[in-house]
């Protein structure tokens, strides 16, 4: 008998088992997301959520920027292959500037304790604290990122319903979200029209007045608006404290389990990450 | 400023949330008692979140620096429609923010306490303090200039906490001192801004501005109480600090004298142990506040 054969079994035996089951699973869940992307959802929104806030939980604990750094790279594939990288940069700059706001204080000051000349050099030496902090920010921004690339704001708002949040902020989660967009473009009109006519020009209190005269015209606005809504609710039959139908789309099986895998992979991440 | 996600460790995550879960409760409650009173308060506290939604997210001029930033909106939500209601409001605007990358998803609860709770409440506060000796546009241009400087102020302790345990003062300092080349210049935006906008809507539609007549005396003598220890327990532990002493807080001083040598292994202290002595203190300010709160008028007419 060759010896690789004859000897210690377990490390073979591990092997071959976790390859024949990742095998089988990842041959499930192929077919699972096939089947789901002809329904038009690969995993519920609900659990795209939950898992993103559990994703980025996790982030904040590991230790190691190359996990990190592997988080980052795997969604900007994601980015690329959905075709939206340039939104995933145009997003990406908010979190960026915190990052670096982060690094560089981190970084130069770690260990002083008097802030003045002189104190640079001897915080430099813990330049990779910043950069840890660094990594775990552009992780994070990437996954929450990739989230709200592949999710609408509808649809998270539906989770949210999923998840038992109170009726009354989702009833006004659902009026913003309708009149923000109104409100954005009113907005912009009477700007537009203001620019035209001059306005919005000259010195900063000038250009504060006007600024401000838009801002004042629209709260003022919404107060006439909300009683036309109001009369409109009514006489569809709306009266306070309505409850409107709590049936949610049932959770198959098939998505617990993906749930479940997914969880396990992340804890496992955030296990290899703090046994190193 | 609002923290983005991956800055904050996972047992401040849940202690900004709770603390701010709180007031969000306490801001619901009002809000379903004026829908119960008056339905047309649903969709008219709902429309102003969105107008003060896109106005934060809006561009104004910033004096000196020439450039143009946000305004943080908040003093201005809180003398339209209340501090507690705008905890609400804000905290949903805060949602939809994340959603242009302003902030994050784990993080809502640490930018809902800085911006609407310190930025809101400071900012009301003063415009309280100033209504009644100041013109209209100097007490709500102070709010906007106070709720502003707050806000940093209160992002910079986070992040302190947070990312530097073990030297929060010294890393409390530096974070706010690297905020303000942007944020003074801000701050006086936001005055401007927050007085010429409630100066607009005073002229055109007063009823709108908030007036306050519904928080009490009780309400109010405890918010006083309460600025006035923080800032006596703050106060000292700033002499403290720049003389050079151990820092050992108001509780360690107690110990030392009240039981000096004394090892204690109740629930409570190793509750507190587990949990971390913020989020233990925490615990212990919001049991005894509620206990006493609900039995005040009880033991006064005792």
């Amino acid at each position: 008998m060759p010896e690789w054969l004859s000897g210690d079994p377990l490390n073979g035996l591990v092997m071959t088992v976790a390859f024949f089951i990742s095998l089988i699973i990842g041959r499930y869940l192929k077919e699972h997301m096939d089947n789901l992307k002809n329904r038009g959802n690969i995993i519920d929104p609900g659990i795209r959520l939950i898992l993103v806030f559990l994703l980025i939980i996790a982030i904040t604990v590991m230790e190691h920027w190359y996990f990190l750094a592997l988080i980052t790279i795997l969604c900007i594939i994601i980015a690329y292959k959905i075709r939206l990288f340039q939104d995933y940069i145009k997003y990406m700059i908010f979190p960026l500037a915190m990052a670096l706001f982060i690094l560089a204080i981190q970084g130069l000051f770690y260990s002083t304790n008097a802030i003045g000349p002189g104190t640079i050099p001897p915080g430099f030496f813990r330049l990779d604290y910043g950069f840890l902090i660094f990594s775990r920010i552009f992780a994070s921004a990437s996954v929450f990122i990739i989230l709200l690339l592949t999710t609408s704001e509808n649809e998270l708002l539906g989770s949210l319903r999923r998840l038992r949040f109170p009726a009354t902020i989702l009833e006004i989660t659902s009026f913003m979200s309708r009149y923000i967009r109104t409100f954005s473009n009113e907005g912009n009109k009477i700007r537009f029209a203001q620019e035209s006519r001059m306005g919005l020009s000259g010195s900063f209190f000038k250009k504060m007045q006007d600024t401000a005269m838009i801002c004042g015209l629209l709260i003022t606005r919404t107060f006439e608006r909300s009683e036309e809504i109001n009369r409109a609710m009514v006489s569809r039959g709306w009266k306070p404290g309505i409850r409107y139908s709590q049936e949610t789309p049932e959770l198959h099986m098939s998505e617990v389990f993906v749930f479940i895998l997914l969880i396990s992979g992340l804890l496992g991440i955030v296990f290899i990450d703090r046994s190193i | 400023m609002h923290i983005s996600d991956g800055i904050l460790e996972p047992g401040w995550i849940l202690f900004w949330f709770l603390i701010s879960a709180v007031f969000i409760a306490l801001g619901l409650r009002i809000i379903n008692k004026r829908i119960k009173e008056e339905p047309s308060y649903l969709p008219r506290i709902s429309l102003i979140g969105a107008v003060v939604f896109v106005i934060s997210v809006w561009h104004i001029p910033v004096p000196m620096t020439g450039s143009s930033s946000h305004p943080v909106g908040t003093p201005l939500a809180a003398i339209v429609v209340g501090p507690l209601a705008m905890v609400v409001i804000s905290s949903i605007a805060l949602f939809f923010q994340a959603f242009v990358a302003h902030g994050g998803l784990t993080t809502l609860g640490a930018n809902t306490f800085s911006m609407s709770i310190v930025g809101g409440f400071s900012g009301y506060l003063v415009y309280r303090l100033f209504k009644n000796i100041s013109p209209l546009w100097f007490s709500t241009g102070m709010a906007g200039f106070a709720g502003s400087i707050m806000t940093y102020l209160a992002t910079a302790l986070q992040l302190a906490l947070s990312l530097n345990p073990g030297n929060v003062i010294f890393y409390w300092k530096l974070y706010s001192l690297g905020f303000i080349p942007t944020q003074l210049p801000l701050a006086v935006a936001e005055f401007a801004f927050t007085g010429y906008v409630i100066e607009y809507i005073s002229r055109t539609k007063a009823e709108v501005i908030d007036t306050g007549r519904n928080i009490d005396s009780f309400t109010w003598t405890a918010f006083a109480l309460m600025i006035l220890i923080a800032a006596v327990i703050v106060a000292g532990a700033y002499m403290g600090h720049i003389s050079g002493k151990k820092m050992a807080g108001t509780d360690g001083t107690v110990e030392a004298y009240a039981a000096p040598g004394s090892v204690s292994d109740s629930i409570g202290a190793r509750l507190m142990k587990r949990l971390g002595e913020p989020l233990g203190f925490a615990l212990v300010g919001i049991t005894g506040g509620l206990v006493t709160g609900f039995y005040w008028n009880r033991w006064r007419k005792n």
